[in-house]
């Protein structure tokens, strides 16, 4: 007997009965997606009548192959796994986002979305669109459109009667039963189908069809069919342990030989459903100023998602893009959303060009060590069924803020003020960052360098079109900033003890709303000791305020160069120097690190050196952020994403995500 | 790396434009006139000082922006591109023949004597290079507009971002990934066509894919093309020489794909300039 | 014979060196020079013979490099650092040091440091351990400011 959530009626639908069901959610003013034969495969699209249903079609599926046939069998439900994925309809490939107008500022578009209802979805994906729910209800923000259009499609669920041999949803403890998340569920038998309702709304849609109750022998026969899917899939993943053992795993050998074989096509990627990762990309018209921006699936195979400014890149090599697909897919995904990242439906397995198996790849990489765990009988739900309600999602905001004054700090660094009276972007704690929005330009991140009473100022260097338009900026410009966002510099763990601030170049930027804090309430900490490098002495930032900064008695403050010239009586060497052989020792210090990530690991090891806990040295990291709120995907790091569990880490929460190379 | 000219804000006089052509069949300039609605409105902004497809205008330079057509195959073509090269702010080269040398560059594995010898009677006056090779081989080039022929939407994006002083969005990724988006059956996978959409650049919109065709490599290699892995999956059923066939096409000479050609011992049939008793194959 | 100048420069040796015997610091401090050169005196130059290794008291020392007409200052040298060390290995120079202001070192002429590590094999040990680590941390210091060459991309 399936197990079930409540318990409902069980009905009997005959098979030409279809129809009627779809009629029925059709009157709802509903538009029905499902499953038809197009171009030689099964694809979802709008279906008009269950005759656009594959009726006696089955899918031969291999790693690599896909292959129809036909036979005179009236089951319309036999055929596997589509190549769509119901992401195509609840996370669009193409959505728009903003529009700028022709004032140059920016505001969110909001699209109008159809109620739909899904026909024929499958357990492993029920178990893909709860995952999706998570992840993108996860951020400070969320996604709207995302939440929208799930919320408004009725799911018609269809438990398996056939497995493909790609199947492996037992491993990954999403199917092939069907016991929540759905709206109705179907189990297909050659006379028709047994119908139960799993909401209120199936229970609607079933008390309109008046349907007879099935018989015991129906009930049976549809258990006994699910229950035939699951030993014919047995348990070829065993997946115990498998985010651990992938997780210790970053320099198996195993990587490399799967890397010459890769493609990096990027068709895991989009055909996998819960893949969420995008883009943003702006258009503009003629003038420069309107345009509009839109989010498109994009994939973390692609050597330009890890570009930062600069044209530094964290995974330059298809070897690093693979280990992070595979681990985030199957290891890190449960540290940053309590679930697997994958459902065991097989189509990366199919659809790979080259017919990489990821079971192939796991057994490879990380071989279970024990014998496979028993498969648990009646078996859990659905991983991501939670039972409480998901937080509540808050469209995307932007604020407009003016550009008051513009200070040239060095050859490309230049400071904005920016005035704006908005309270959440004034209640903004030192380390968080705004994502910065100028017509026709693309959306940079931004730390924020100042937090003053009637505004803020960002410290911004010309690396690109998008930051060089910033630094071109002149006083009474628009600017449209969307924030504060990430998690700020704990300031109040320093209270009590020493603090050190080590900064690199621009890194100044973000520690000197650090600086300011400290100063306000100077009695909260004892010694305060500031380490300044820079590359050249024309590189250093706020020259004067630092200066002042040496005139007080209550700081330690020194700096350094890479290089003197011949103006320069000051240190000249990295800025390690400083500290390296410094009198004093960390044990109640807590330090403020911010540079490039080379400067910051020095900087972390000689500051280890000293006494100062890894726990207590903290770092704000840079990535490519094109959401800033956790879901685009861009910012992934091991089981963190940069924008939203940092940018600030400390050195022992971030361990060897920091030090392997291509993470 | 592309260098994107100076913004509006700083040149306020319309940017000098230019069209020059090398050796190539012109379709990617008219792909410029195709803009058509568009073209009046972008002419408006522009000052198109030479672009002989299209009008009478001549100019030998200065270009704020000259579009390059076409590959360098002729003694002159290679002394006129450095002069045009030494005249222009930023050079874009569009097309696979300006970006990789295109189909004609297959002549650069043939005997070219022997070849000019079977075609003119008195080969002597005709001058042309050994190779056909791209322009980047020869100047320094600012950006590229990949495709045989280039695409229009593409072309759009890249002179309205560049007036808007943005980065053009041309991504380098895989035509796998539009064919996704667009919800077009994987030839590959579901008909065992050969397809290069793996290791090929988008920017066509998966156009032959949608049309149950495999992907010709039009708009040359992406980035991290990995023609050797795909080769030896589709040598589980072709031999080499078929395996090449697919690769020696507008973009041959591109070193991920001239390696999977090489590797077959170079493109298929006769390019030694001998004429063979049997008929070529289609 | 301890004359209160061989008992200031012994003390001074255990400051940088703690782990020797009191017979190895008073060889060392017999062998040492406890100088105070003014601002721009050379204690090594590029190409000559290294007469003296030297640690620094006080004060800052330059590490200069001729790079076309101009002397370039490619470190500076602080307490604690380490200097000439190629004269335990009876080399040359390969840099030029200058003294900055405040400038204080403690010289050990480097003939009479190699006699004693010879004789003293456990000296020679704690000697070169100690000249090792304070070679690791410049080289160290060194490839960090390489690594900000290659780094540097912008525009």
């Amino acid at each position: 007997m399936a197990a079930a959530a409540t318990a409902p009626t069980t009905a009997f639908l005959p098979r030409a009965g279809l129809d009627r069901l779809l009629d029925t959610l059709r009157a709802d003013g509903r538009s029905i997606v499902g499953p038809t034969i197009r171009d030689g495969a099964v694809v979802y699209e709008e279906i008009a009548t269950a005759d656009a249903l594959p009726v006696g079609w089955r899918s031969d599926a291999a790693p690599g192959t896909y292959r129809l046939t036909h036979d005179d069998a009236a089951r319309a439900f036999d055929y596997g796994v589509p190549v769509t994925s119901w992401k195509r309809y609840t996370h669009p490939p193409r959505v728009p986002l903003t529009r700028t107008t022709a004032d140059g500022l920016v505001e969110a578009v909001e699209t109008a979305v159809p109620p739909m209802a899904f026909i024929g979805v499958r357990a492993c994906e029920i178990a893909a669109l709860d995952i999706q729910e998570r992840v993108l209800r996860a951020g400070p923000e969320g996604d709207v459109d995302h939440v929208r259009r799930r919320d408004q499609a009725l799911v018609v669920a269809v438990e398996c009667a056939l497995a493909s041999s790609t199947c492996f949803c037992t491993s990954m403890g999403t199917g092939p039963e069907v016991t929540g998340g759905a709206d109705l569920v179907l189990s297909e038998l050659d006379a028709g189908f047994t119908v139960r309702a799993l909401s209120e709304a199936g229970k609607a849609v079933l008390s309109r069809l008046a349907l007879p109750a099935a018989s015991d022998q129906q009930i049976a026969a549809a258990a006994d069919q699910v229950a035939g899917v699951r030993s014919a899939i047995g348990d070829p993943v065993p997946s115990v342990g498998l985010a651990e053992r992938l997780r210790a795993a970053p320099e198996h050998p195993r990587w490399d030989v799967v890397a010459e074989r890769c493609l990096a096509c990027t068709n895991c990627t989009l055909v996998c459903p819960t893949c969420f990762c995008t883009s943003v990309s702006v258009t503009s018209d003629l003038d420069g100023i309107t345009g509009e921006s839109e989010r498109t699936w994009d994939s973390c195979f692609t050597l330009g998602f890890g570009r930062v400014a600069g044209d530094n890149n964290f995974r330059p090599r298809v070897a690093d893009r693979y280990r992070q697909w595979l681990t985030h897919k199957f290891s890190t995904w449960w540290d940053q959303f309590g679930s697997t990242g994958c459902v065991g439906c097989g189509r990366c397995i199919t659809w790979c060009p080259v017919g990489i198996d990821v079971r192939e790849e796991l057994l490879a990489i990380a071989p279970p060590d024990a014998a496979p765990a028993p498969i648990p009988w009646p078996p859990a739900p659905a991983a991501g069924h939670a039972p409480g309600p998901l937080p509540v999602v808050e469209p995307a905001r932007y604020v407009s803020a003016e550009v008051s004054g513009v200070t040239r700090e060095t050859a490309d660094t230049v400071t904005l003020a920016l005035s704006t009276d908005d309270p959440d972007l004034l209640a903004s704690r030192p380390g968080q960052f705004v994502m910065v929005a100028r017509p026709a330009q693309a959306v940079p991140p931004i730390s924020i360098s100042r937090i003053r009473s009637d505004g803020l100022d960002l410290t911004i260097r010309g690396v690109g079109p998008a930051t060089e338009a910033l630094i071109a900026s002149t006083p009474g410009d628009p600017i449209s900033l969307r924030g504060p966002l990430g998690r700020p510099w704990p300031l109040e763990t320093a209270y009590g003890g020493d603090v050190v601030i080590v900064a690199g170049g621009i890194g100044l930027a973000p520690l000197r709303p650090v600086i300011d804090a400290i100063f306000r309430e100077r009695y909260r900490f004892e010694a305060v000791r500031i380490y300044l490098g820079a590359r050249t002495p024309r590189d250093r930032l706020f020259v004067a305020e630092m200066a002042a900064l040496g005139g007080r008695t209550d700081l330690e403050i020194e700096e350094i160069v890479d290089r003197g010239g011949p103006e320069w009586f000051g240190r000249v060497g990295v800025v390690t120097q400083l500290f390296e052989r410094a009198p004093w020792t960390g044990e109640r210090t807590t330090a403020f690190v911010c540079g490039p990530d080379r400067m910051m690991q020095a900087t972390a090891r000689t500051l280890a050196a000293s006494g100062v806990a890894p726990e207590r040295t903290w770092l704000t990291l840079e990535r490519n952020m094109a959401c800033g709120v956790g879901v685009c995907g861009h910012c992934q790091l091991g089981p963190y994403f940069v924008c939203r569990d940092g940018p600030v880490f400390s050195v022992a929460e971030l361990g060897d995500t920091f030090t392997v190379e291509g993470r | 790396m592309l260098a994107v000219p100076a913004s509006r804000a700083t040149m306020p006089r319309r940017p000098r434009i230019g069209v020059v052509k090398f050796a190539s069949c012109d379709g990617c300039q008219l792909t410029l006139l195709d803009l058509e609605d568009d073209l009046l409105a972008i002419a408006d902004r522009l000052d198109i000082v030479e672009f002989a497809e299209a009008t009478s205008n001549r100019s030998s330079g200065p270009f704020d922006i000259l579009f390059v057509e076409g590959s360098i195959s002729t003694p002159e073509q290679a002394v006129d591109i450095v002069r045009l090269r030494a005249a222009t702010s930023t050079l874009v080269t569009i097309g696979a023949c300006a970006t990789s040398g295109g189909i004609q560059a297959l002549r650069n594995w043939a005997d070219h004597d022997a070849v000019r010898s079977l075609v003119y009677p008195d080969p002597e006056y005709v001058e042309s290079l050994a190779t056909a090779t791209p322009v980047a081989d020869h100047v320094a080039v600012d950006a590229e507009l990949r495709g045989c022929p280039i695409s229009p939407d593409q072309l759009r994006e890249f002179v309205t971002a560049t007036l808007a002083g943005r980065r053009p969005d041309l991504p380098d990724e895989a035509v796998c990934a539009e064919c996704k988006r667009r919800n077009v059956v994987c030839v590959a996978v579901a008909e065992g066509v050969t397809c290069l959409g793996p290791v090929t650049r988008s920017g066509c919109g998966a156009l032959c894919p949608a049309y149950g065709r495999g992907c010709y490599g039009c708009f040359g290699p992406r980035e991290s093309a990995n023609g050797e892995g795909l080769a030896t999956w589709l040598g589980r059923d072709r031999d080499a020489a078929d395996t090449a066939r697919s690769f020696a096409l507008f973009n041959a000479w591109s070193p991920p794909f001239r390696r999977v050609i090489d590797a077959a011992g170079g493109p298929p049939g006769p390019i030694d300039g001998r004429l063979t008793e049997e008929p070529l194959d289609a | 014979m301890r004359d209160p100048a061989t008992t200031a420069r012994s003390a001074l040796i255990a400051r940088y060196l703690p782990d020797l015997s009191p017979r190895q610091r008073q060889t060392l401090a017999l062998i040492a020079r406890d100088e105070r050169p003014t601002v721009g005196t050379y204690l090594m130059r590029e190409g000559r013979p290294t007469l003296d290794l030297g640690v620094i008291i006080e004060g800052r020392l330059a590490v200069r490099d001729r790079i076309g007409a101009d002397d370039v200052t490619l470190m500076t040298l602080d307490p604690g650092d380490v200097f000439g060390w190629s004269a335990v290995l009876d080399g040359i120079s390969t840099a030029s040091i200058v003294a900055d202001q405040g400038a204080r070192v403690l010289l050990f002429d480097g003939v009479a440091l190699r006699e004693a590590m010879e004789a003293d094999k456990s000296l020679a040990l704690l000697v070169c351990r100690r000249l090792l680590e304070a070679v690791a941390r410049r080289l160290d210091a060194t490839r960090m400011l390489a690594r900000d060459v290659y780094a540097f991309r912008g525009s």
